[in-house]
């Protein structure tokens, strides 16, 4: 079976401080001085293909990205990880709110020799928050489209049993590829950690890098940037009154927060 | 300008989801004015319809729900429905739905909708971004519009009325598609009745171990709270997925929720903001969950919470 996973490389958005949270000329907040990192559920939906893989012995293993050469550091630790290509679609164009267009360029991509029969995409990543891209390249390849994917096995005849969550419990499916996933809460789905001499014996292995614009999808971009323009935006405030108690020692700090505040609450629920 | 509401029957009843849809139509500046609600079932129909908010409806039975076999049904009705807008829940069907349906009529689709107005250029959408930190406005030109609405976007109102007129009862029984070899639904665990309780003790990283986990999770019960739980502790399975809160879990509006141990990711606070009153508890005094509660400590939680147990069983004394 040949896989292609798609990535994203997101900031660490829950390290900036409430302060950090500036909104800038055209939309832009700068998290250029956060640490980048796996967007979780994409980094759910490379773990569980990498535990598939090591199941179904697979005829390939692809990691996909898009964006600049940032991403590349990540790119090569999937290398190392057992992926045997990590391929990045250059451009340095926003890419926050064009989810139209990075399925655009998935799908292209996909037809244009990936010869995937299964894409595996995390649901969503967390600054657009557009969670449309998986079920936008189901619908341009045409294929049929799992979402909120928690967990991955072989099956006889080249199928695959999918655990999903749906609106009432778990759907179990033994599904035929071609197909789309979409990765959701995945529990105990961490990716693992390379060894020093995986790293080392793939130090030379290349990353594929393909210049986004040769997929030809600018008009793309441009008509989906027209309709859905970004109008405005808005820090979201959580804040409250944070009045902090402070009691010599933990039982004192239980027993002022019970009588100042809790007490009169506790009993009134 | 005509709307239509799409409901999943086929998952139980989704009361909490159909009362807070009512809530969103019955805000000021709502622009639908003539609702029909689709409402997909596979056989319950009938008991769903006091759940109905629009005036009219139609029922669609099917074997159960496959979303490529509904996306099917939606599709083939779309150009007699003729309707500028399709309303969805934010559950996993209603988000998958809507951005395909949005995509296969050539309209427009957004997810996690919080606000929505009608502008002369198109429908003006808000949504949160940037892991909830931020909320954007976006202006969206094609129609039909597709939204599937955020958890939370309104808040609830009861169905009351005379119900619907059900304009169209079609059977839309089918067999499975062919690529799927074999299906079968497994419950999944009782609801834990986060959305609705009034008490809530929501953990985080900070109960640092699996064993820790589990004595605030006693903890909840000596204290009468429900558990809940932020997305990184139940991704490491030290919670169970339906303790859930933030974007993509619960959204909860408790009197009270004692918070120990979350630093307080945007996610995560979104899933308490309407909480009437938030004590948070945190070793690290950075932490901006000390910022969004009402009341903080810094220190060790399971301590503070043990003590508070025995304050809660035996008084003052």
């Amino acid at each position: 079976m040949n896989l292609l996973v798609c990535c994203k490389i997101v900031p660490d958005l829950d390290r900036l401080s409430l302060g950090d949270w500036v909104i800038q000329d055209q939309g832009q907040i700068d998290t250029a001085y956060v640490r980048n990192m796996i967007n979780p559920f994409d980094e759910s939906a490379l773990e569980l293909a990498l535990r598939l893989a090591e199941g179904a012995a697979p005829a390939g293993l692809t990691a996909l990205t898009i964006g600049g050469r940032s991403a590349d550091p990540f790119l090569k630790t999937l290398l190392a990880l057992g992926f045997d290509r990590a391929v990045r679609l250059e451009t340095q164009a926003d890419l926050r709110f064009c989810p139209e267009w990075i399925a655009a360029l998935i799908a292209a991509y996909a037809e244009r020799g990936g010869g995937q029969e299964v894409l595996i995409l995390g649901r969503q990543s967390g600054v657009g928050d557009n969670a449309m891209t998986p079920l936008l390249v189901a619908e341009l390849l045409k294929r049929p489209c799992i979402t909120e994917v928690i967990g991955l096995e072989p099956a006889a005849a080249g199928m695959l049993r999918v655990t999903s969550q749906v609106d009432d419990g778990l759907l179990v499916q033994v599904v035929r590829p071609p197909l789309v996933l979409a990765v959701g809460n995945a529990t105990g789905t961490a990716l693992r950690v390379p060894t020093l001499k995986a790293r080392m014996l793939c130090a030379k292995q290349r990353i594929e890098v393909i210049d986004a614009a040769s997929f030809d999808l600018e008009a793309v971009r441009e008509r989906a940037a027209q309709d859905y323009a970004l109008e405005g935006m808005a820090l979201i405030s959580h804040l409250r009154a944070g009045r902090i108690v402070a009691g010599a020692d933990a039982r004192a700090t239980a027993r002022m927060l019970y009588e100042e505040c809790l007490e009169q609450r506790l009993r009134s629920l | 300008m005509k709307y239509i509401v799409v409901m999943n029957g086929c998952a139980g009843s989704p009361a909490p989801q159909a009362q807070e849809l009512n809530g969103f139509l019955r805000r000021p500046g709502f622009p639908g004015t003539a609702g029909t609600t689709l409402l997909f079932h596979d056989g319950g129909g009938a008991a769903l319809l006091p759940l109905v908010a629009t005036g009219a409806v139609i029922l669609v039975q099917v074997t159960r729900y496959q979303p490529e076999q509904v996306l099917d049904i939606l599709e083939e009705l779309a150009p007699q429905l003729a309707a500028e807008l399709y309303l969805f829940f934010d559950d996993p069907s209603g988000r998958e739905l809507s951005v395909r349906l949005g995509h296969r009529l050539g309209g427009a689709a957004l997810t996690g909708v919080r606000g929505l107005g009608l502008t002369p250029e198109g429908f003006r959408c808000t949504k949160a971004t940037y892991g909830s930190h931020v909320e954007a406005a976006f202006l969206l030109k094609r129609r039909p519009c597709c939204l599937a609405l955020a958890k939370g976007c309104a808040d609830p109102v009861p169905v009351a009325g005379p119900g619907p007129e059900v304009q169209v009862d079609l059977d839309r029984r089918m067999a499975p598609p062919a690529w799927v070899e074999q299906a079968e639904t497994l419950p999944g665990p009782a609801p834990a009745g986060l959305e609705d309780a009034k008490f809530i003790l929501a953990i985080g990283m900070g109960a640092q171990t699996r064993d820790r986990a589990a004595r605030l999770a006693a903890i909840a019960d000596g204290l009468g709270a429900e558990l809940g739980a932020s997305r990184p502790v139940v991704m490491n399975a030290w919670a169970p997925m339906h303790r859930l809160v933030g974007v993509s879990g619960a959204m909860t509006r408790p009197a009270l929720c004692i918070v120990a141990g979350a630093s307080g990711s945007a996610a995560f606070m979104a899933g308490i903001q309407k909480s009437r009153f938030i004590v948070a508890l945190n070793t690290d005094d950075q932490a901006p969950m000390l910022k969004c509660c009402d009341v903080g400590a810094v220190g060790d939680c399971l301590p503070i919470l043990e003590e508070l147990v025995q304050l809660l069983k035996h008084g003052r004394a």
